[in-house]
């Protein structure tokens, strides 16, 4: 993982001189004034990075996702800047949208049983896809789609083309979800919660199986699990409220949370290889609703580390020598900047 | 197991009638099902969607009528109590659902939430417990009587359907995946509530659950159910220190670990999708599965039996020796 100790948000690894292929700026979501569900998401990445926004329910990270997509809910503005391999995707109009989706930018979501059209089969589904997105003439689309549901581990791919989803089970449907997502070959494929429904087991493969296919994009994988964060992302954003209040690699922000709330969220799961010990610390409070949000630190009235100083909103700033930053006048392990970052503590 | 249970289930059963596009054919959604959960003890389950865990805790509560085996409680079955009593035991025991949004009434104010158990069981004057009093208990200030389900929120609804759980003073509680829809951070001042209930008024839970970390964290036992059968039981420490049968093995390894010293070296994982409970493989429920299995285990039913140490009981004709290599 390359540096930039200089510059405002985490650099791609690929190639120092290329632009990154994806880049957001101040990437802000609002419902009006007074109701902003995203106050500025910063990042970019290179081709085959997996990147992780995580956070609990409310904290803007699918906003987040449907604005680079162009599917914000009416009433929703997104404003900032977006931009996949040149081109910018942030208040594009919605023909151009239209033509991005599918080969530029994909989206992967938790439920594939609603995702899905339940009266077509899944081969046809993905033939649509290859269809509209300048894919291979006709009479080689069947073959494209057999050969992408191979790819994507299902079995006997042939029949299958001609399942409807409710006739296959949770995990396969999913897989097929995957499959539509890369038949358009895109640079940027957004996965929102995609495991989240599923089994453990299950879910075990389909996270082997997106790491495996997603080699040639940039992978923005929401989720509000930091095990899953541990096992498929390179590096981590963590949202609370709107807002990004730590971000890193996944190494650095899991052995060393520099936000008291990314330490909270990580203390307040147990662990499956430890015995129990007393009770979980909780987070006391809830994250405060939409239009309840002052100024200042969107944590401050839960956080025990909490002073004055944070009814002002603290800056992103750089914390790691990993390229990690963090927005909280009271970081934990501040010294870690002249550290060695190493131990686990 | 010592003789002082006070739930217990043996050999319980249940199929299902149902239609197909052969014709008729029946779905077992729990198979020969031994449990046993003590006065204030824990007794987790566990397993993956459609193994039947939900079914038996519906089971043991006497929602269904279990289609063979016996569920007792205190000794007595309940598939041979009147109405009357069975009534009257149902007291004793007592749901809180997973999801906080369906099982509260809409249309009542917290206050009529919390004393219908009451109502319903034609007790009057109402039971020990008062509506503040029981808001108490689940750490709500007395106003919120008078709120509405939609005015809270997840975290406080799931504390509402808890108070009205405790509302009769029960010793048995089914949890059914109690915390699943919620936020984390708010998961564990839920999770906490539930374990303070439990030794403050020294209740017994069966704790039903697809969270592996969460049910080592707060079970005493612990119980994994595959395709209608249990496969494995026991203290919940041993279990989890030392897995016996292979698919409690792969199912502990699928669970992702929040650490920073992951390696992303390949872990077992078991290939497909669990069979349809209705079609069942013959011998081990595991063995389409399983990459340890033998033609000893399509074809010959391996039976509960105690092994490793601390003992527990698996259901692996190699359970001694079994090893789900990484």
């Amino acid at each position: 993982m390359t540096t930039d100790p200089g510059g405002e948000d985490m650099t791609a690894p690929t190639g120092a001189a290329e632009a990154p292929l994806l880049s957001v700026r101040d990437l802000r979501v609002s419902f009006g004034p007074g109701r902003d569900a995203v106050t500025g998401l910063t990042l970019s990445a290179g081709r085959g990075e997996v990147v992780a926004i995580v956070g609990e329910s409310g904290c803007g990270k699918t906003l987040s996702a449907l604005a680079l997509t162009g599917l914000l809910p009416s009433g929703a503005k997104a404003s900032g800047s977006a931009r996949i391999g040149g081109t910018e995707l942030i208040g594009a109009p919605e023909r151009k949208m239209r033509r991005l989706r599918g080969s530029k930018v994909s989206m992967i979501f938790q439920d594939a049983s609603t995702a899905l059209n339940p009266l077509m089969s899944v081969g046809a589904q993905i033939e649509e896809v290859l269809a509209i997105h300048g894919g291979p003439p006709r009479k080689e689309r069947h073959a494209r789609a057999i050969e992408l549901l191979t790819s994507v581990g299902v079995p006997d791919p042939a029949a299958r083309a001609r399942s409807l989803p409710y006739q296959l089970s949770g995990g396969m449907r999913q897989r097929v979800m995957v499959a539509i997502a890369l038949a358009g070959a895109p640079d940027l494929v957004i996965a929102d919660e995609p495991t989240t429904a599923l089994d453990v087991t299950v879910q075990a493969q389909v996270l082997a199986l997106l790491r495996e296919v997603t080699r040639s994009s940039v992978v923005l994988f929401i989720t509000h699990d930091m095990g899953v964060v541990a096992e498929v992302a390179d590096r981590v954003v963590v949202m609370y409220a709107g807002a990004v209040v730590e971000s890193g690699t996944v190494e650095d922000v899991l052995a060393r949370p520099h936000h008291p709330y990314t330490a909270a969220l990580l203390a307040s799961v147990p662990d499956p290889d430890r015995p129990a010990e007393g009770e979980l610390p909780t987070i006391p409070g809830r994250v405060p609703p939409l239009g309840e949000r002052g100024t200042g630190c969107p944590f401050r009235d839960r956080c025990p580390r909490s002073t004055d100083q944070c009814a002002q909103m603290p800056p992103l700033a750089p914390i790691t020598e990993g390229g990690g930053q963090v927005a909280c006048w009271h970081p934990e392990h501040a010294d870690a900047m002249s550290d060695e970052v190493k131990t686990t503590p | 197991m010592s003789d002082t249970q006070l739930v217990e289930a043996r050999e319980l059963t249940k199929r299902y009638s149902v239609r197909s596009r052969t014709g008729k054919a029946t779905l077992t959604a729990v198979d020969k099902v031994d449990l046993s959960v003590g006065a204030g003890g824990i007794l987790a389950l566990v397993g993956e969607s459609g193994c039947g865990k939900s079914t038996t805790g519906r089971l043991l509560l006497g929602l269904e009528r279990p289609s063979g085996g016996t569920v007792t409680m205190d000794g007595r079955d309940l598939a041979a109590l009147p109405p009357k009593g069975l009534r009257a035991l149902r007291r004793e025991m007592q749901p809180v659902f997973q999801d906080p949004y369906d099982s509260l009434n809409p249309r009542m104010r917290i206050r009529a939430i919390l004393s219908e158990p009451a109502r319903v069981h034609h007790i009057d004057p109402p039971p020990g417990r008062t509506v503040p009093e029981l808001l108490d208990l689940v750490n709500l200030s007395p106003d919120y009587a008078d709120r509405f389900p939609h005015e809270l929120s997840g975290g406080q609804r799931q504390r509402i359907a808890i108070a009205r759980a405790i509302a009769l003073d029960p010793r048995f509680i089914v949890c059914d995946e109690p915390v699943s829809a919620l936020d984390v951070s708010v998961q564990a001042q839920v999770v906490n509530l539930l374990m303070r209930l439990q030794r403050e008024l020294g209740l017994a839970y069966l704790f039903i659950s697809h969270d592996l970390a969460l049910v080592r964290y707060l079970a005493h036992e612990t119980a994994v159910m595959y395709l209608g059968r249990i496969v494995e039981r026991g203290p919940s420490d041993a279990l989890f220190a030392n897995p016996r049968h292979p698919y409690t093995q792969v199912l502990l390894a699928s669970v992702p670990r929040p650490r920073a010293d992951r390696s992303r070296a390949p872990r077992p994982v078991p290939a497909g999708d669990p069979p349809s409970p209705l079609d069942r493989p013959p011998g081990c429920v595991f063995s389409s599965r399983c990459v340890l299995a033998t033609d000893r285990c399509r074809t010959e039913e391996p039976l509960l039996r105690p092994v490793g140490d601390p003992v527990r009981l698996a259901a692996c004709h190699y359970a001694e020796t079994a090893k789900v290599a990484a």
